[in-house]
């Protein structure tokens, strides 16, 4: 049985499924999208899902943590059922000042620790400096495990030789069927680095959806194609980010307990790789 | 007795008198105080009102769309919800004789050169969107004549800088601000007001240079034409004699520009990217004003300074397939017909079709 949590490096405990809170790519206006993202969160919450996604740069810290207060004054759940991720965007990597812009995270998200901290990108010529102010916050204890999200191997490597002190505990980037980066997923594996996928069913673009191998395989499961697939992530042990407003969509979409994905169907899917990133990143990096 | 009240009634008439003046003074200058006020509310509205109208009808004069003509060309900002094309096969950076060389048709490609373009604005460009081009795909890097020497401030005036604004993160343009912004993109009256008069009074031709097909000059214009070109590069990089030995201030530039080449070359390959410098044709008319002493100082030297890397080099400056006159549209620029034998050459000799 498949777990529903994973152990980082550092032997802190992660939920296996997170939920993505961004809203930056979706559209229409931004209090019904934040009212929305709210009710999902409400939802997700009495479905299980323990672990939130959230980053400076996705302007909703603040919102999340009035949704978090509430969980632990009206909802009664406790503070450390919950796992939250946050992250420190390029214009506050440019400020170089990492030891405020965790206090600013802390007060944003109303609580005293953030589960974990991820460098938002590999920003040219500033990362290697934050992270290692990062790994001081890290001892501080103000946060449970760091991380750095959307790096291809040379930014990985450059990082581990950096001279740094801490190895990064997860690492973020969009991973999905149609994108399979290979030698970077083995760079984690060897590194034991956490992988968490953002993006992680494509957006179900409509050449996800009309796929026949994966329409195939969820016909022979009797599963929806986006159960397939965040089942296919987490046999590989890979954490699937993933937001949807839709609470039946939700429900379905953490109901992947209840089955296995044979190792032909696996590697079925491992071969839709085209590369295909939904997010090109120097949009979001220039310089990437 | 009687005297004194009729002065104090003539001082208590006068008073009143004096009184109701002032108070008809008063009330006379608040009301005109109130419509002075109002008249010029008024004049404020709709001065704010034509102008931002006078700028609605700007920004869609040729003029105006002229400037920004190449931007379309560019997924920008968040339009990649929406557009969903991954993994171009094969970009091209690169000036104006870029723009004319490459035209894609059975590949993925993309042709993001905006018209007067320097090499570090390709560099910007390379920085921003390179996540577009597929792992291993090709960049094509183009040069002319004159790169060696030509330095970003050449073309830093707002009518070929704007444009950047529109394309590129703020952190990749030089001297970002606001102001340029509001003055040459947003508000554009404010950029040169008489020019922007003249426009709305009788507007500029639509620049349909991309879709010319014919050669638009007859062999005397066209031999003119590459004499005009040579002069201006002549004037623009102080230059009297193109074979003698290259001047200090150009010698400058051109070791900054070979570190900037190859600091692009090395951009690339750091990315799995294939990059290629590659030099486009033009007409025997222009390609024979330049003699090898000054392709070797200007051209040849320059991309084998910068190409540490060793990456190809593609010249087609005067192949003898593409000297025929009518595959440009002067003496320079690729017409519709050259652009498409030509690129398809370029990607043929790279083996990508």
């Amino acid at each position: 049985m498949l777990k529903k949590s994973f152990i980082l490096s550092n032997g802190i405990e992660i939920p296996s499924i997170m939920m993505g809170t961004s809203l930056c790519d979706c559209k229409g206006g931004k209090r019904q999208l934040e009212t929305q993202l709210i009710n999902s969160c409400f939802t997700a919450v009495t479905y299980g899902i323990r672990g939130f996604d959230t980053a400076r740069d996705y302007n909703n810290e603040s919102l999340l943590g009035c949704l978090f207060e509430k969980l632990w004054k009206k909802n009664g759940i406790k503070r450390r059922e919950v796992f939250i991720t946050t992250k420190v965007g390029n214009s506050q990597q440019r400020l170089k000042n990492i030891s405020e812009q965790i206090d600013i995270s802390l007060k944003s998200l109303k609580t005293d620790y953030i589960d974990l901290w991820l460098l938002h990108w590999p920003y040219p010529d500033f990362y290697i400096e934050n992270w290692k102010n990062m790994e001081d916050v890290y001892r501080a204890g103000k946060v449970r495990a760091i991380g750095i999200c959307n790096c291809r191997e040379r930014h990985l490597n450059s990082l581990l030789n950096a001279g740094i002190s801490i190895k990064p505990m997860v690492v973020q980037f969009e991973y999905h069927p149609f994108r399979t980066v290979t030698s970077l997923m083995q760079l984690c594996k060897e590194q034991n680095l956490q992988v968490e996928a953002y993006s992680s069913l494509c957006r179900m673009l409509p050449f996800v959806r009309e796929n026949e191998i994966l329409k195939l395989l969820a016909s022979k499961y009797g599963k929806s194609i986006a159960q397939i697939i965040i089942r296919w992530h987490l046999q590989q042990g890979v954490i699937p980010i993933f937001r949807s407003f839709n609470p039946t969509r939700l429900k379905n979409n953490i109901e992947v307990f209840d089955f296995a994905l044979e190792k032909d169907d696996m590697d079925s899917i491992f071969a839709l790789d085209k590369n295909y990133k939904f997010h090109p990143e120097s949009i979001n990096c220039p310089g990437f | 007795m009687i005297k004194i009240i009729k002065k104090i009634k003539i001082v208590f008439l006068f008073s009143t008198f004096l009184f109701s003046l002032g108070v008809f003074a008063l009330t006379t200058s608040l009301i005109i105080t109130l419509w002075l006020t109002v008249i010029l509310i008024v004049i404020y509205v709709l001065t704010i009102f034509s102008f931002i109208y006078i700028n609605k009808i700007l920004r869609k004069t040729n003029w105006y769309k002229n400037q920004f003509i190449d931007i379309k060309k560019f997924v920008s900002g968040l339009e990649y919800r929406d557009d969903l094309q991954r993994n171009y096969e094969v970009v091209n950076v690169g000036s104006n004789p870029a723009k004319f060389a490459f035209f894609y048709q059975d590949v993925i490609g993309r042709n993001w050169s905006t018209g007067s373009q320097s090499l570090k604005s390709d560099f910007n460009i390379l920085k921003y969107y390179h996540s577009y081009i597929k792992e291993g795909g090709t960049v094509i890097i183009p040069l002319v004549v004159f790169s060696s020497v030509f330095d970003d401030y050449l073309i830093t005036a707002p009518s070929h800088y704007s444009k950047y604004y529109l394309i590129l993160d703020k952190t990749l343009i030089d001297n970002y601000s606001l102001w340029f912004r509001l003055r040459h993109v947003t508000y554009p009256l404010l950029s040169n007001p008489l020019r922007a008069l003249r426009a709305l009074l009788k507007d500029d031709h639509e620049d349909k240079r991309m879709r010319i097909d014919v050669q638009l000059l007859d062999k005397y214009d066209l031999e003119r034409d590459a004499q005009r070109w040579v002069n201006n590069w002549k004037e623009e990089f102080d230059i009297n004699d193109l074979d003698a030995p290259i001047t200090q201030s150009n010698l400058d530039r051109k070791i900054a520009n070979v570190s900037l080449l190859s600091e692009v070359i090395s951009f690339c390959l750091e990315r799995n990217l294939k990059p290629v410098v590659v030099l486009p044709p033009v007409t025997r008319a222009l390609s024979s004003k330049f003699s090898e002493t000054f392709r070797e100082n200007y051209i040849y030297s320059f991309i084998k300074e910068a190409n540490i890397n060793q990456v190809l080099f593609l010249n087609y400056f005067d192949d003898e397939r593409f000297t025929e006159p009518n595959l440009y549209f002067n003496s320079f620029f690729l017409n519709l017909k050259g652009r498409k034998i030509f690129t398809s050459q370029v990607l043929s000799d790279l083996g990508i079709i």
